[in-house]
C-alpha cells in the first residue's frame, strides 16, 4: 500500500511545481492583457474626448445657425407659430373596427 | 560450527545489506535519489522564476511614459453648459521636446523640424545649442500628423511627451465665464481660476444655456453695431433659483487664444465693471417707499418744479412738469419724483434698503472678477437725492439683476451663481414682503405699456421693466453726449422667472431712433430682441395678451 502512496506522491511532486509554474506564466500573460487593456482603454478615453470636442465644435450654435440657413427651409421659431402646448393635442379618433 | 558455515561474518553481512537488495536498503537507496531529483527540480524551478521575474523590474520606457501622463499630468474638469454641452475639455495630445546633448547634427535636425513646423529656424537653433540643458521643448501641441511626420523622419534625440491641452470649442460664447488657462494647464482668470482654487470633480456643469447665452449674444452684438456702441453686456438669471442663464459681455475674446486679443477685451463687465446705473434705480427707490413708508401708487408727488439743494438742483430729462403720482413717477422716469420719494424714509433706512437689496457689497460669484461697489462715504442729501435716481453709486450689471430678481420674484434674495446644481436646495432671504413684490411687477408693467420703456415688449412674451440712461464721467464732470444706457426687465410679466440687464455703452443715436441715443430707444428694443428669441427657448408658452397684469394703469395719464 505505502508503495502505491510513494509512487503516486514520486510523480505528483515534479507535476505540482510544473502546474504552479503554468499557472504562474498565464497570470503573467493575463496580467499583460490587462495592462494593455487599460492602456486602451485609457486611449479610447482620449479618442472620446477629442471626439467630443470635436462634436462641440460641430455643434456651435453659430455654425448650424449657417447651415440651416443654407440647407434647410426652416425659420426660427415665433411665439405665433407657438400654438399649442403637447398636451393641448387631442387625441386621435381610433376608428371601431367591425366585428 | 555449523552456525559459522551459514552465516557470514558480521562485518560481511552489514556490507552485504548494503549492496544487495534487502527491503530497507532499497528503500533507503530510493529515498536519497529522490532527494537528490527534488532539489535538482526544484533549483531549476527556482532559478526559472528568478529569471522570469528579474527582467520585469527593467522599465519599459513606453509603458512608464503613458503611465506617468495618467498619473502626474493635472488633468481639468470637463465644462459642460446645463444641458451637457461641453464648452470646455482636455484633450490629449502630443508635444515636442528635445535633448541637445543627444543630437548629433544640430542644422540638419534644425531644419528638417523648421520645414515641418510653424517655428522659425533660429528659435529651435538657440534652443538646441544650449549645451547646460538636458530638456528643451520645442514644440507644444502638435496635431497628430505632425507627430507622424517627425516620428518617422527618426531623429536621435527627439521625442514626444503627451499633454493635455484646453480647448474651448464654443469659441468667445462664454469667454468671460470661463476665462482662460495658460499653457501649462494653470487657471489664469474665470472659472478656470476658481476651479483651481476650489478642486472639483471630473466634471462641472455651468447654469448657463448654449443656445440661449448664443441667442443673447448675437442680439447684443447687433445692437452694439447698430448704435456703434463701445461696448455691451447683458446678464439672464433665473429668478427662482439665482441661475445665470446668460451672461455676455462685449467685445469678447476667443478662450483658445486669449492672449491675442487686447486687455479691454479680457474685461468682464457683466460682473467687474461697476457703473453709475441711471433711472433703473427707481424701481429700487420706488419698492424702498412702497415696503419702508407704506406709500401706495396712487401718491402724488410735485415735481413741476426742480429739486433744489444746495447749489445743486435735480431736473427732469422729460419734464412732465405737473404733479406726479408714483406709478407716473416710475413710468415717465422723473428725477425729481424719485428724489422726493426717496426723502420719504430716513437716511439710515435708505442705506439698509440698498444694503439689502446686495447693491453695496460685492457680489459673491464662482468666478473672481466681481467688482465691488462705490458707494459714498456719507448718505448726506445731496447723495440720497441723485442716489434716487442713479448717480453717485456705481453697481455691476450682476447686481442689478440680482435686486432685479429679488424686486419681482416675491421679495426674495437669492445669491446668484453659475454653477448647475439641482440637487442643492436654495436658501433665499426675504427682503420685501410678497405684496411690495406684486406691486412692484404691476408698477414696472406699466412701465413698458405706458411709460419709458414700451420699445422693450414683446406681444407673446409680456415684458415688464424700467430704462435707465447715466451720462459717463470725464475728466470734466458728466458728459452729456456719451452715455451707458440700460434696461432692467422680467419676464413673462404675468409670473416672472427670468430677469435680465442689458447695458450699453456709449450707444449713438441714429435715423431708426430719431435721434435718441436713451435707453427707450436702444437698450429697450434690444431687450424686446433678447426676450423673444430667448423666451422660447427656455421652454416658456406664449402667454395671452390680456393674462398681463394691467393694474395701476388708469392712474398714468398719458399725454
Amino acid at each position: 500500500m505505502i508503495r502505491y502512496i510513494i509512487i503516486a506522491a514520486a510523480i505528483a511532486v515534479p507535476l505540482a511545481p510544473l502546474a504552479v509554474y503554468s499557472i504562474k506564466y498565464d497570470a503573467k500573460s493575463l496580467r499583460g492583457d490587462i495592462t494593455q487593456l487599460e492602456q486602451e482603454i485609457e486611449q479610447e478615453k482620449i479618442n472620446i474626448d477629442i471626439l467630443k470636442a470635436e462634436w462641440a465644435f460641430l455643434t456651435q450654435p453659430k455654425r448650424l445657425e449657417k447651415l440651416a440657413d443654407k440647407m434647410l427651409n426652416l425659420e426660427p421659431i415665433q411665439p405665433e407659430t407657438m400654438r399649442f402646448q403637447v398636451q393641448d393635442l387631442p387625441f386621435r379618433k381610433i376608428k371601431e373596427s367591425s366585428k | 560450527m555449523i552456525g559459522q558455515d551459514c552465516l557470514p561474518h558480521p562485518r560481511e553481512r552489514i556490507r552485504r545489506n548494503i549492496l544487495s537488495a534487502t527491503p530497507q536498503a532499497s528503500a533507503a537507496r530510493r529515498l536519497l535519489f529522490l532527494m537528490i531529483g527534488f532539489v535538482f527540480v526544484c533549483g531549476v524551478i527556482g532559478a526559472r522564476m528568478l529569471d522570469i521575474t528579474a527582467p520585469s523590474y527593467q522599465v519599459n520606457p513606453i509603458a512608464t511614459a503613458q503611465a506617468s501622463f495618467t498619473a502626474d499630468e493635472h488633468k481639468r474638469p470637463t465644462i459642460t453648459d446645463r444641458n451637457g454641452n461641453i464648452v470646455a475639455i482636455d484633450i490629449a495630445t502630443a508635444s515636442l521636446f528635445a535633448d541637445p546633448a543627444k543630437i548629433s547634427d544640430t542644422d540638419n535636425t534644425v531644419r528638417k523640424l523648421a520645414d515641418l513646423l510653424p517655428v522659425d529656424e533660429s528659435v529651435i537653433k538657440d534652443k538646441l545649442q544650449n549645451p547646460n540643458k538636458r530638456f528643451v521643448w520645442i514644440a507644444r501641441y502638435l496635431t497628430p500628423k505632425q507627430q507622424a511626420v517627425i516620428h518617422n523622419l527618426g531623429l536621435p534625440g527627439v521625442g514626444f511627451k503627451q499633454e493635455y491641452r484646453r480647448i474651448y470649442p464654443q469659441g468667445e460664447l462664454f469667454s468671460h465665464i470661463l476665462g482662460y488657462a495658460n499653457i501649462d494647464n494653470k487657471g489664469l482668470a474665470g472659472l478656470e481660476k476658481f476651479l483651481d482654487q476650489n478642486p472639483n470633480d471630473d466634471s462641472v456643469a455651468l447654469s448657463l444655456d448654449l443656445q440661449a447665452q448664443h441667442a443673447v449674444r448675437e442680439e447684443l452684438s447687433i445692437s452694439m453695431q447698430e448704435f456703434d456702441a463701445r461696448g455691451a453686456t447683458a446678464t439672464l438669471l433665473d429668478i427662482r433659483n439665482g441661475e445665470v442663464v446668460a451672461m455676455v459681455s462685449l467685445p469678447d475674446f476667443d478662450p483658445n487664444h486669449p492672449m491675442q486679443s487686447p486687455p479691454r477685451n479680457r474685461f468682464n463687465q457683466a460682473t467687474l465693471g461697476v457703473y453709475e446705473p441711471g433711472s433703473v434705480v427707481k424701481s429700487f427707490t420706488v419698492a424702498m417707499v412702497i415696503e419702508n413708508a407704506g406709500l401706495k401708487p396712487d401718491m402724488v408727488f410735485d415735481a413741476s418744479e426742480p429739486m433744489r439743494i444746495g447749489k445743486f438742483s435735480v431736473q427732469d430729462f422729460h419734464p412732465q412738469a405737473r404733479p406726479l403720482n408714483i406709478a407716473e413717477i416710475l413710468a415717465h422716469s422723473s428725477n425729481i419724483g424719485a428724489a422726493k420719494l426717496a426723502f420719504q424714509v430716513e437716511e439710515q433706512e435708505h442705506k439698509q434698503f440698498w444694503k439689502r437689496l446686495g447693491l453695496l457689497d460685492a457680489v459673491g460669484l464662482e468666478i473672481p472678477e466681481t467688482g465691488k461697489p462705490i458707494t459714498p462715504k456719507k448718505w448726506g442729501e445731496l447723495e440720497r437725492a441723485t442716489i434716487s435716481y442713479g448717480y453717485g453709486v456705481s453697481v455691476s450689471p450682476l447686481q442689478l439683476a440680482s435686486a432685479t430678481a429679488t424686486l419681482v420674484n416675491g421679495g426674495i434674495r437669492i445669491a446668484p451663481t453659475i454653477l448647475h446644481q439641482p440637487h442643492v436646495r436654495v436658501e433665499g432671504e426675504r427682503v420685501l414682503s410678497k405684496e411690495t413684490s406684486d406691486t412692484m411687477r404691476a408698477l414696472l408693467r406699466q412701465v413698458v405699456l405706458l411709460g419709458t420703456g414700451k420699445n422693450a415688449d414683446v406681444p407673446a412674451y409680456p415684458v415688464l421693466g424700467k430704462t435707465g440712461t447715466a451720462e459717463k464721467v470725464t475728466a470734466n464732470g458728466y458728459d452729456k453726449n456719451r452715455r451707458r444706457t440700460f434696461f432692467l426687465s422680467a419676464f413673462p410679466a404675468q409670473q416672472p422667472q427670468y430677469a435680465l440687464i442689458v447695458m450699453l455703452d456709449e450707444p449713438k443715436a441714429n435715423p431708426s431712433t430719431f435721434g435718441y441715443a436713451t435707453a427707450g430707444w436702444t437698450a429697450a428694443p434690444l431687450t424686446s430682441r433678447i426676450v423673444k428669441r430667448v423666451a422660447p427657448l427656455l421652454g416658456l408658452h406664449p402667454a395671452e395678451t390680456h393674462t398681463s397684469p394691467e393694474r395701476y394703469a388708469h392712474l398714468i395719464a398719458q399725454p
